[in-house]
């Protein structure tokens, strides 16, 4: 394995792209995908997709891994200058206070609540951004109504452990280059796609495997881990390897694509955890787009979602670059 | 006027016929194809340009069905869309395309203890009242389970520029399409006029439509909450009725394509119409039906502000209507000159 995984992550980390404004990250990923792939291009979504032709007998390999964070949109301007605000995907209210934001424009400012007595009063109607201006007007100047806000803060690497804003998702984002990389055998077509509005719906994925009408398909993406206090009881932990999800809220796992990788990964003795979760993946747009797509969802377990500091295991990552490259080395033959 | 036709006409969800001969009437004269897709929603063609643009608005309005009769005769009824449980009672209401005249009834103010007065009546308790004696009479007027029911509500002028009426959630969204239609020429468009159905219910008709159509771009346009009324902050409002088209800063089930939304405002403000941000989250349109079939459609929503929708009286400014035109009008010049693409 590369040395380019954490370096990756780093970059991924630090580029602005909130749902629904997903332009500044697809150029970054269009720019690190390039060296691997024959082709890149943004499909009508949005959706970023680079393509790395196949040989004869291959299949056409959807794999997806949404680009896009949660953040906040200006609402609304007080007569002071504070821009209240409203969620763009997961964002929670308490997990925002205090932390710093990166406006589209390069602005930044600090969220931070309207006085309250108690915990339970905190709602993101009163959550506001202070940018240090004056007035409505000056406020105006720098931030429009309609601009959106994310979290900004350094990557930090406790041992295996990386903590950044924004790695769900783009630590499947990092998994996917590695594998783009480092895949040398393959017959297969490979359609990356780095997906829209995966925060909101999911959405965007949809319409990239509607476009791009493959044989099979493979999401990655990041799963709160079930390793915290008063979790939900997902039998997922960090380090524990990349988890197979079975079903969630949204998606029932193809039966045959599931069985396959679980083999392979017995046969590479690599870790795989199973995953039944609550939660909604691009899974459920993705095996229902056009006449039907087998796929399956490889989840990096992830602590502390939606917030400015989530957490992820640098070897899970690299147990689901590893599991994709073993299943895209072989013919993929389901049943 | 057209709009008083149309808030006047009747269509619960799947029930949009009235709605779809009126506008097929309306507007077989300036459009050069016209039909009706499986689904139910009335499409018309204008020009055979290059562009494919898609103006959608739904012809379905919120309301109900007759859910069931009692011995006694008494109508129970079934919501169709969102309705407020408490604007209901002791409104009039039409029963089927008859427009046979009820009430939805309650209990006299004098027989009310202290405790029903200070909540709202739920849904389950309410019922219409045709002034019969028992389920024979009902029945012998023609009304049997699953008919429609609406607002008994007629369009009229509480000043020149505001109109009162039910329904438009969307009918002001057809008039403004029709609007367009027929006052101006796109010759390097080929525009649809999407009037869909079943909106108010999962957005479905739209789906269908743009599936079919397959288009470039397309606008939803659609008549949204505005509540610039007594005793809501100006932080609050949402939307107001006559500060101009409504854009969505966060559109709960769609977030809007950035590249027409900044067109709409880039528009907005230099040809001086005017328009103002939906200032909420939650809620959606056709668009979100639109943007997801196939690879993806760039669609945008569009609306006009109107104050207490989705109940029996809605208000709308004439100003916001015509800025709405206005506002498309040059947009799609935009987009026939090459000006724009999404």
């Amino acid at each position: 394995m590369s040395g380019k995984m954490l370096e990756r992550l780093q970059r991924l980390a630090s580029v602005w792209g909130p749902s629904g404004r997903e332009r500044k990250v697809a150029a970054v990923l269009s720019e690190m995908i390039a060296p691997y792939v024959q082709e890149v291009y943004t499909d009508r979504y949005g959706n970023l997709i680079a393509r790395r032709a196949g040989g004869p007998g291959g299949k056409r390999v959807l794999l997806v891994a949404h680009m896009d964070t949660p953040g906040a949109v200006a609402m609304n301007v007080s007569e002071k200058g504070l821009i209240y605000l409203a969620p763009i995907g997961g964002m929670k209210p308490f997990a925002a206070i205090g932390h710093r934001v990166v406006w589209g424009s390069g602005i930044t400012g600090v969220v931070q609540h309207e006085p309250v007595e108690e915990a339970k009063e905190v709602e993101f109607k009163r959550l506001f951004c202070d940018i240090g201006a004056t007035s409505r007007e000056e406020a105006l100047e720098n931030v429009a109504l309609g601009d959106v806000c994310t979290f900004v803060a350094d990557l930090q690497q406790l041992d295996d452990l990386i903590v950044a804003p924004a790695l769900d998702n783009r630590a499947g984002c990092a998994v996917l280059l590695e594998v783009a990389e480092h895949l040398v055998e393959s017959d297969h077509e490979l359609l990356f796609a780095f997906t829209s509005h995966g925060e909101v719906g999911p959405r965007g994925a949809g319409a990239a495997a509607f476009g791009v009408d493959p044989d099979l398909a493979f999401v990655v993406d990041t799963t709160p881990s079930g390793d915290l206090p008063r979790a939900p009881r997902v039998a997922v932990k960090l380090g524990g390897g990349p988890a197979l999800k079975l079903k969630d809220a949204g998606y029932m796992a193809h039966q045959d694509l599931s069985t396959l990788v679980q083999s392979v990964a017995e046969a590479e003795a690599i870790p795989l955890q199973i995953e039944i979760s609550t939660g909604h993946t691009e899974a459920q747009v993705v095996s229902v787009a056009g006449q039907g797509v087998p796929t399956a969802v490889i989840d990096i377990p992830l602590r502390y979602k939606g917030t400015a500091s989530e957490m992820v295991n640098l070897r899970d990552l690299h147990g689901s670059a590893d599991l994709l490259l073993k299943l895209l080395s072989r013919p993929l033959v389901m049943g | 006027m057209l709009l008083e036709k149309l808030s006047n006409a009747c269509g619960v969800p799947g029930r949009e016929d009235e709605v779809r001969t009126l506008l097929k009437e309306t507007l077989k004269d300036h459009v050069d194809e016209l039909w009706t897709d499986a689904m139910g929603n009335l499409i018309v063609r204008k020009g055979n340009g290059p562009v494919k643009v898609m103006l959608d608005a739904h012809m379905d309005e919120v309301g109900f069905c007759v859910g069931s009769i009692t011995e006694q005769g008494y109508v129970l009824l079934k919501k169709m869309g969102g309705l407020d449980d408490r604007v209901l009672p002791g409104r009039q209401v039409w029963l089927t395309d008859k427009r046979i005249p009820g009430v939805i009834g309650a209990k006299a103010w004098h027989l009310t203890t202290a405790e029903e007065k200070s909540r709202a009546i739920s849904f389950e308790h309410m019922y219409v009242d045709l002034g019969c004696r028992n389920k024979a009479e009902v029945e012998a007027l023609g009304i049997e389970p699953g008919e429609p029911v609406y607002f008994a509500s007629t369009f009229e002028h509480y000043s020149d520029r505001v109109v009162k009426g039910k329904a438009f959630d969307d009918r002001v969204g057809c008039y403004v399409i029709a609007r367009l239609l027929m006052e101006f020429d796109h010759p390097g468009l080929t525009l649809y006029g999407a009037f869909t159905c079943q909106e108010e219910v999962g957005l479905r008709g739209a789906r269908v439509a743009a599936y079919n159509l397959n288009p470039d771009l397309a606008l939803a346009i659609d008549g949204t909450a505005a509540s610039n009324v007594a005793g809501v902050e100006p932080m609050d409002t949402v939307t107001n009725m006559g500060d101009g088209p409504v854009l969505y800063l966060a559109e709960g089930a769609i977030l809007s394509h950035e590249g027409i939304f900044n067109e709409l405002i880039r528009t907005s403000l230099e040809e001086s119409i005017p328009h103002q941000f939906k200032r909420a989250t939650g809620g959606g349109t056709d668009a979100t039906g639109i943007a997801l079939q196939r690879g993806g459609i760039p669609a945008c929503s569009l609306s006009v502000p109107c104050r207490y929708i989705h109940t029996a009286a809605s208000l709308c400014h004439l100003d916001d209507v015509d800025a709405t035109v206005q506002l498309i009008h040059q947009f799609l010049r935009r987009v026939e000159k090459g000006e724009f693409r999404p």
